[in-house]
């Protein structure tokens, strides 16, 4: 470059604010590659004998599902370099879980063009190494950016409500463009992304699809967060975002200038959050967010609670809604070692964030309800191993780890392990949280109360006819208040009058014998109630007989449109009592043990026997649907061996379970306007519901599984 | 066994309960807020589970007894992102002590870049990780095996409101009385997946990263610490800027070390 031209382009840039801080262009430090990952084996073993996948996942898609037997190995293998001084990159390799079991090889067969056999043509079976994700990170030096990410990430810069973690097998394959930089001396920094809506990520879990006119590849969310932290005593966040999914214009045919698009649907949250530490004996925390969608309305059409967009993680209608959080923490209440957390919260019915968390991250204070029984779909009434649904998830044991609340329609807990954290939507609770703790000497006490009410107790979703009304609300599953512990990722129920109250207790005392022995002793109890239908004009809309399910409710129920004008027979009580105590024990440095016991019972009255979930449909059929009776008495035991060793570099890890329980079935049907408990006679041997015959005896469940990993780190 | 044996075991008891507790005094240090920032430059991580004041220590306590608990204080509730199972999840604290003034390792722990001044050797230290203590153990024994001896494992760590804490059996320290000792806390950050050598420590480089601070270097000639003590341990302000000044460090070019950040014990 021309002397001159030099001069005049450094000036111009020193103007712009472009120009490089000095020592960031210069003595350009390039670093070598630096490599490093991990193998990761597992052995599953269960008595559930299913074999589509080395994982759990709820999925009923003809060769896709979960399993509990099995070995297999994964192999990860990452990389980042500093390629100069204003240049970073990463990078990450991975030959995932999927049906890659050792008992095929990794897939190898001769190609055939079979994606059935599970061989080399299925990309679920084969252990190709896979580019999972792939970033580069510019550091240009200029005043007003710190740095230019491209590439992918899991976004953990924003927060739960609005970009979210999504975690859909890998942790950072959702790609997009991040600009990050700060003022005021670091007090105030922001963010601006630009990120790539994945293709699941919208209207019945799909944002367009290749080769049609709903394009797809430049849907994306922008996201632009500032915090701002002048001192230690309080901060503040604004986070903004706006998601948007285009499709091309029917209106335009010709290519000839190019084909116009028009919008789907688009999705702005707002928000504003703060922090306030500044008092001795509280911290204050706060955040509002305010959500608004639109749909184009042609998209599902007229409304009907079973339409085609049932499946759907966002409403099919516009809608907006604000939510928050505020919590208050004292650090010290009144004596030494004990502390209070209190968290008032509101989770709008009608709030919408498409990108907020699918799972990993919890909104909540509370602990919520019991993993264990999240959706096991043991088939609990007749076992049915044909039914692929009985398959799917992870049986009568349901999940070990705890729940974690997400404001997502699309709360996901597949390809994990019963031993994770299962994901729980809570769109439309609201209510308060208590949590104190309490330590003294070897002593350590946690206790909670929630009193949750809910912005979804509604009638016909605040109509008159379930059917118009609720037609804006996707139905998912449709099983929110049905069952036991309701359906992860489906909030909305048409008729609803529901409280939910949580108590728990833990008590942990290390016991100074050996190494010291970790006891820990907890009591839970959920109590559940839903009124649903509060109006008697209302119950034939809501109990219309179900036509949505013909040809799959039970042939032999003679349906009660209307319940005989019986408001309180659809009532749901539930009574959730969990018992736990364990014991741990260091026996080597590199090998900790714990042996657990829990006792979980259920009390349960989820209507009469002329009560389903309202506007059942295909779900009715014990051949491939999901609803259950469930009302009775539930015991179910949980026997299990945790245990950890490690090595320098390399961990074994592990869970073993045995369960086992019983399932003592109730009836009730309604007299004279009210609901009666129904005694079986003699020789009766099943009672007709609309899911079917139940059978009167009391069932055993039985569930062993085991899951074994090695980790080694490299 | 008759009544004058149950009295007489219960006094016994609560005899070696009330001596056990009148040998050794308790000791605490304040320290200032907002000074979570390394030698004086230094910012957390972007991703948002570093919360404001999460690294930066407020009060260091060890309480009486012949099982003392040693307790970090911070300045934002803890939290446990990555279901650690603890009550907290970011933060990793290192507890020197000098039990015996004038001896004692001058040279740091593997991943914290730092050393201490010959008149500051430390005897012990013990570490607050929410990692299991198996995992914490053989990371010790790969990194810091010729340490391994003087570096002490609670066997169970725990984080409740705001504060991070572990027993220690004063037997397993040497003995002695803790209120007499000098100590220097070193707030780190845990990190799941530590360099090479690192004992579970988290990096500091020129630029902050989504999981990496920012404000140091890009080599390993920084101190790779938040906060710790300073001064007299009393919270006072000028001690922000004595902890800037301790952990003041020069690098060479390359990345090198020219000279390391240098910690001093704080007494009572």
């Amino acid at each position: 470059m021309h002397l001159r031209n030099a001069t005049l382009a450094a000036a111009v840039a020193a103007v712009l604010g472009l120009a490089p801080e000095a020592g960031h262009a210069q003595g350009a430090q390039a670093t070598p590659i630096k490599w490093y990952g991990s193998i990761y084996a597992k052995f599953l073993d269960g008595n559930r004998r299913t074999e589509q996948g080395l994982y759990s996942n709820a999925e009923t898609t003809p060769g896709e599902g979960g399993g509990d037997q099995g070995q297999g190995i994964e192999f990860e293998l990452m990389f980042n370099a500093q390629v100069s001084k204003q240049v970073e990159i990463g990078g990450r390799l991975h030959s995932r879980f999927n049906k890659n079991y050792w008992s095929n090889y990794g897939g190898f067969q001769v190609p055939d063009n079979d994606t059935t056999n599970c061989g080399e043509d299925d990309p679920r079976c084969n252990q190709y190494v896979k580019l999972r994700g792939a970033w580069a990170r510019i550091t240009p030096g200029y005043e007003w950016l710190d740095s230019a990410t491209i590439g992918n990430s899991d976004w953990g810069m924003f927060d739960a409500w609005t970009q979210g973690k999504s975690r859909y097998i890998d942790r950072d394959n959702i790609g997009g463009v991040l600009l990050q930089g700060s003022a005021f001396d670091k007090t105030l920094r922001w963010d601006l992304a630009r990120v790539t809506l994945a293709q699941y990520q919208g209207l019945q879990y799909n944002t367009g699809s290749f080769g049609s006119d709903n394009i797809y590849a430049n849907d994306s969310n922008w996201i632009a967060q500032a915090k701002y932290t002048p001192g230690p005593d309080w901060n503040a966040t604004m986070i903004a975002m706006y998601a948007r999914d285009a499709d091309l214009s029917d209106a335009d045919t010709s290519d000839l200038n190019g084909v116009s698009e028009r919008v789907r649907w688009d999705n702005a949250v707002v928000a504003l959050k703060g922090q306030f530490t500044g008092l001795d004996f509280m911290d204050l925390g706060a955040s509002v967010y305010y959500s608004d969608y639109s749909v184009r309305d042609s998209l599902c059409g007229p409304g009907d609670w079973n339409n085609a967009c049932r499946f759907s993680p966002v409403p099919l209608r516009d809608m907006d809604d604000i939510s928050g959080t505020l919590n208050l923490n004292f650090n010290r209440l009144f004596v030494d070692g004990l502390s209070l957390s209190a968290q008032l919260f509101r989770v709008g019915s009608d709030y919408v964030s498409i990108t907020a968390a699918r799972r990993e991250q919890d909104v909540l204070l509370t602990e919520g309800q019991e993993g264990t029984w999240q959706w096991g779909r043991p088939d609990y009434n007749f076992g049915n191993r044909e039914n692929g649904n009985s398959r799917a998830g992870l049986g009568y044991g349901g999940w070990n780890g705890e729940v974690q609340q997400v404001v997502s329609g699309m709360a996901d807990n597949d390809f994990t392990d019963f031993d994770e954290p299962v994901a729980y939507t809570v769109i439309g609770w609201q209510g308060v949280t208590l949590v104190p703790k309490y330590s003294f000497g070897d002593w350590e006490f946690a206790g909670e109360y929630s009193w949750i009410d809910f912005d979804t107790n509604w009638q016909a979703c605040g109509g008159t006819d379930k059917d118009v009304d609720c037609a804006p609300y996707p139905r998912q599953e449709g099983v929110h208040s049905w069952g036991l512990g309701g359906d992860y990722r489906s909030p909305y129920g048409p008729y609803q009058d529901r409280l939910l109250q949580i108590f728990a207790l833990k008590a942990k005392y290390t016991l100074d014998f050996g190494n010291g022995v970790d006891l820990m002793a907890r009591y839970k109890y959920i109590k559940d109630e839903d009124d649903r239908v509060t109006r008697a004009s209302s119950l034939t809309d809501a109990y219309d007989g179900f036509p949505n399910a013909a040809g799959a409710i039970n042939p032999d129920w003679i349906p009660n449109v209307g319940l005989g004008g019986c408001v309180s027979c659809d009532d749901r009580k539930g009574d959730y009592d969990t018992y736990g105590v364990s014991a741990g024990y260091q026996l080597t440095p590199d090998l900790y043990t714990t042996l657990i016991y829990e006792l979980n019972k259920v009390e349960l009255i989820d209507g009469t026997i002329d009560v389903a979930p309202i506007g059942l449909g295909f779900e009715a059929s014990n051949d491939f649907g999901f609803a259950e009776y469930l009302t009775g008495e539930h015991t179910k035991n949980r026997l299990g061996l945790d245990f950890s060793y490690f090595l320098s570099g390399v961990e074994f890890g592990g869970t073993i379970d045995y369960l086992w329980g019983d399932y003592d079935p109730y009836f009730f049907t309604d007299q004279d306007g009210r609901r009666v408990r129904l005694r079986p006679t003699e020789g009766v041997s099943s009672i007709a519901t609309p899911l079917g015959n139940i059978p009167v005896d009391s069932v055993d469940y039985r569930q062993y599984r085991m899951k074994i990993f090695m980790k080694v780190s490299f | 066994m008759n009544q004058k044996t149950r009295v007489s075991i219960c006094a016994l008891a609560v005899g070696l309960a009330l001596s056990g507790a009148a040998r050794a005094d308790g000791v605490k240090f304040t320290d200032p807020t907002g000074d979570d920032k390394g030698p004086g430059g230094y910012t957390y991580p972007t991703d948002a589970v570093y919360s404001p004041g999460s690294f930066d220590l407020v009060e260091f306590e060890v309480t009486a007894g012949d099982n003392p608990d040693f307790r970090a204080t911070f300045n934002d509730r803890l939290a446990d992102p990555w279901g650690m199972g603890v009550g907290f999840a970011t933060q990793m604290v290192f507890i020197f002590i000098d039990t015996t003034p004038g001896k004692g390792h001058t040279k740091g722990l593997p991943g914290l870049n730092v050393e201490f001044a010959p008149d500051a050797g430390w005897d012990k230290v013990i570490l607050l990780s929410p990692q299991p203590a198996s995992r914490v153990s053989a990371e010790v024994k790969a990194k810091a095996a010729d340490l391994a001896a003087d570096i002490v494992i609670p066997r169970r760590t725990t984080g409740v409101g705001k504060t991070v804490s572990a027993k220690v059996k004063l037997e397993d320290l040497g003995g002695g009385d803790p209120a007499t000792w000098g100590y220097q806390v070193v707030v780190q950050s845990n990190e799941g997946f530590p360099d090479k050598s690192d004992l579970l420590t988290r990096k500091v480089n020129e630029f902050e990263g989504q999981h990496r601070f920012g404000g140091g270097n890009d080599g390993d000639c920084d101190p790779h610490v938040m906060d710790v003590l300073a001064g007299k341990g009393a919270g006072a302000a000028d001690e922000a800027q004595a902890q800037y000044d301790m952990l003041k460090f020069e690098c060479g070019a390359d990345g090198s070390s020219v000279k390391r950040a240098t910690l001093t014990m704080i007494r009572k």
